[in-house]
């Protein structure tokens, strides 16, 4: 299958301050990712390079093939909602699609006009004189009937309120099974893509902690307890993502892909938010600001 | 995307039409009566007599010369403020080029089409409002040439090709300054300010040295005499445009060796041809004057080189306004989201 996006050494500065930088990724094409990290990850800017709407400083990328926003064609086959999901706020819902149909020559206007008929929303109403979730929802679908393979967005659901949040996550996925559409989202809501995803990236100051199939991270991943013991004590082939000690315990998780046999330590399972905790809290990186997380 | 171009556009565009709208009814009210009031005048007059008619003609609409003058040389800068300005920098700041550039279509080719597109509209609307005003003005510059007093510099800014170099040039201005300011009024602002100092700029220390000017020395004499000054200090005196319609750069009294002399020294006041107090004809004063080697002396440009000074202003426009097109797609190559 092809690749989705495979990035080599990626790297994007912004003057002195570096964004991104030594980012590997290679993701099938296929899957729903989600893109995870606290804010000032770099997710935006990782977002911007794969759209192409930014050129990367360092390293190489490409996305289904192509380089990002070289061409017509290579824009034709990814589509875009940017974080504020950006609409002309003068122009009506029927512009937006005349807008679309103009700009895209594989605009679906059936799907289009489907779709704005179903969410209810008013041709003749002025984007700007729509709610925040119908904005969201016109941007979504500029962006789902311009048919691209890839669909990125980015932080979608951010400052919308639940109900409506949870409605544009199910439109989003009732469109990607429909149009077998790879989708890219950011969030910094694991909640939000554990409830989407089936493939997760991991940014944490502009460098990729972990990019891996969704299960196979829920998997993968194990809290051992038991009583005190440096690390070195812990069996073989694993890789300690988060240590925690008290007098007594000490609390490890750590990424294996073998059983542990070990009744030394009491095993549990993480959920997809404690395993991202733990590769975000300070004990496994020096002094970064708390991932905001959504109980 | 030229769909979108022109939905963009269009409130402006309909602005802009029914400002010229206005403008036609306004020449067109008034444009008949003026050529007519000329022609009329014109016929019943002969010799000097059509010299003063010219002169009456020109002060009884001066006013209005001016006014419709102005409203050419504001086309360029309001096309610039409100067309210019705005067409990235609207985009910028709601964050709709996100939306622009993640279509099927380059950010090249939306700014191409932008461009072609508005500023071809810019050049018709500056075009079309100096035509038009050049038409209607044209008894009034027929005029201007009996009365040599009128200096072509006043109306240059205002005829022939330069308006619609002047608004190609403010429009990819506001362009290229809103792309830097990312917002709507600060680049109104900024667009507004360069506009006026490269207008002014140019207008006053470039255009004069777009062709070689022509200088003329003559003797002194009351026929070519603009203006005569007895004071305590000296005479003072400034000869007429040597050419009918000629756009005079500067004149002043140079003496019997060619240097430039602003005031005849005092000791001729007190020569009796000289006093006004004892003698009113001037005659007698100049022949004095000129019998000593003062002489006129006038700078200027012929009429007949209007059209060379147009296109040679007209083309340094032109090389300025392509500067910041290219400007601007180089920004947009590497521009930061």
């Amino acid at each position: 299958m092809n690749a989705l996006i495979r990035a080599e050494a990626l790297g994007k500065r912004y003057g002195r301050r570096w964004a991104l930088t030594g980012c590997d990724l290679d993701i099938p094409a296929g899957h729903v990712v989600g893109l995870v990290g606290p804010n000032g990850a770099g997710k935006t800017t990782l977002l911007n390079l794969v759209t192409g709407q930014l050129a990367p400083s360092t390293g190489h990328l490409s996305v289904l093939g192509g380089e990002p926003g070289r061409d017509a064609a290579q824009l034709a086959r990814v589509g875009y909602v940017a974080q504020d999901r950006p609409t002309y706020a003068h122009l009506s819902v029927a512009d937006h699609l005349r807008l679309g149909r103009h700009l895209n020559p594989g605009w679906d206007d059936e799907l289009a006009r489907r779709r704005v008929e179903r969410l209810g929303l008013d041709l003749k109403r002025k984007a700007g004189r729509l709610s925040g979730g119908q904005r969201a929802q016109l941007a979504l679908t500029l962006g789902i009937a311009k048919r691209p393979e890839l669909l990125v967005l980015d932080e979608p659901v951010v400052s919308l309120d639940p109900f409506a949040r949870r409605e544009f996550l199910q439109g989003l996925m009732e469109a990607a099974a429909d149009t077998e559409l790879s989708v890219l989202l950011s969030s910094h809501l694991v909640s939000d893509l554990e409830r989407t995803c089936d493939y997760l990236v991991l940014l944490d100051r502009g460098m990729v902690r972990m990019s891996a199939p969704l299960e196979e991270v829920i998997a993968t991943h194990r809290r051992l307890t038991g009583p005190r013991a440096e690390p070195s004590r812990l069996p073989q082939d694993m890789t300690v993502v988060n240590a925690s000690h008290t007098d007594r315990q000490s609390t490890y998780v750590v990424h294996t892909d073998r059983p542990i046999h070990d009744p030394t330590w009491s095993v549990s399972r993480l959920s997809l938010e404690d395993v991202v905790l733990a590769y975000l809290t300070p004990a496994s990186r020096e002094s970064a600001p708390a991932m905001e997380v959504l109980r | 995307m030229i769909w979108v171009t022109w939905r963009q556009f269009r409130a402006q565009a309909v602005t802009a039409a029914i400002g010229l709208v206005l403008l036609g009814a306004v020449l067109l009210a008034t444009g008949p009566g003026l050529a007519h009031d000329y022609a009329t005048g014109r016929a019943q007059c002969n010799g000097a007599g059509c010299h003063q008619f010219a002169e009456g003609y020109l002060n009884q609409h001066q006013k209005a010369l001016l006014e419709l003058t102005l409203v050419v040389l504001v086309v360029p800068a309001l096309l610039g403020l409100f067309w210019g300005a705005p067409l990235v920098a609207r985009e910028l700041d709601a964050g709709t080029h996100r939306l622009a550039w993640n279509q099927s279509v380059t950010r090249f080719r939306w700014l191409a089409v932008k461009l072609l597109l508005v500023g071809g509209s810019c050049a018709a609307v500056a075009g079309l409002t100096a035509w038009w005003v050049t038409r209607w003005s044209v008894p009034l510059d027929d005029a201007s040439r009996l009365d040599p007093r009128l200096p072509l510099g006043m109306t240059f800014a205002a005829r022939g090709v330069v308006p619609v170099a002047y608004s190609l040039f403010a429009f990819a201005l506001g362009v290229a300054i809103g792309m830097l300011t990312k917002r709507v009024l600060p680049a109104m602002a900024v667009t507004l300010v360069i506009f006026l100092v490269a207008q002014f700029g140019v207008g006053v220390l470039v255009r004069p040295h777009l062709a070689p000017s022509h200088t003329s020395v003559a003797p002194v004499a009351s026929a070519t005499l603009a203006n005569f000054n007895v004071s305590r200090d000296g005479i003072r005196m400034n000869g007429d445009v040597p050419v009918r319609g000629a756009w005079l750069l500067s004149r002043s009294m140079v003496d019997a060796s060619g240097a430039r002399v602003d005031v005849i020294p005092a000791s001729l006041e007190h020569d009796p041809a000289c006093d006004p107090t004892i003698s009113k004809d001037i005659t007698a004063c100049l022949n004095l004057i000129a019998s000593q080697g003062y002489r006129q002396q006038s700078t200027y440009h012929l009429p007949s080189q209007f059209w060379r000074l147009q296109w040679t202003e007209a083309g340094l426009y032109a090389v300025g306004t392509a500067g910041l097109v290219g400007f601007c797609f180089w920004w947009l190559h590497r521009r930061v989201v």
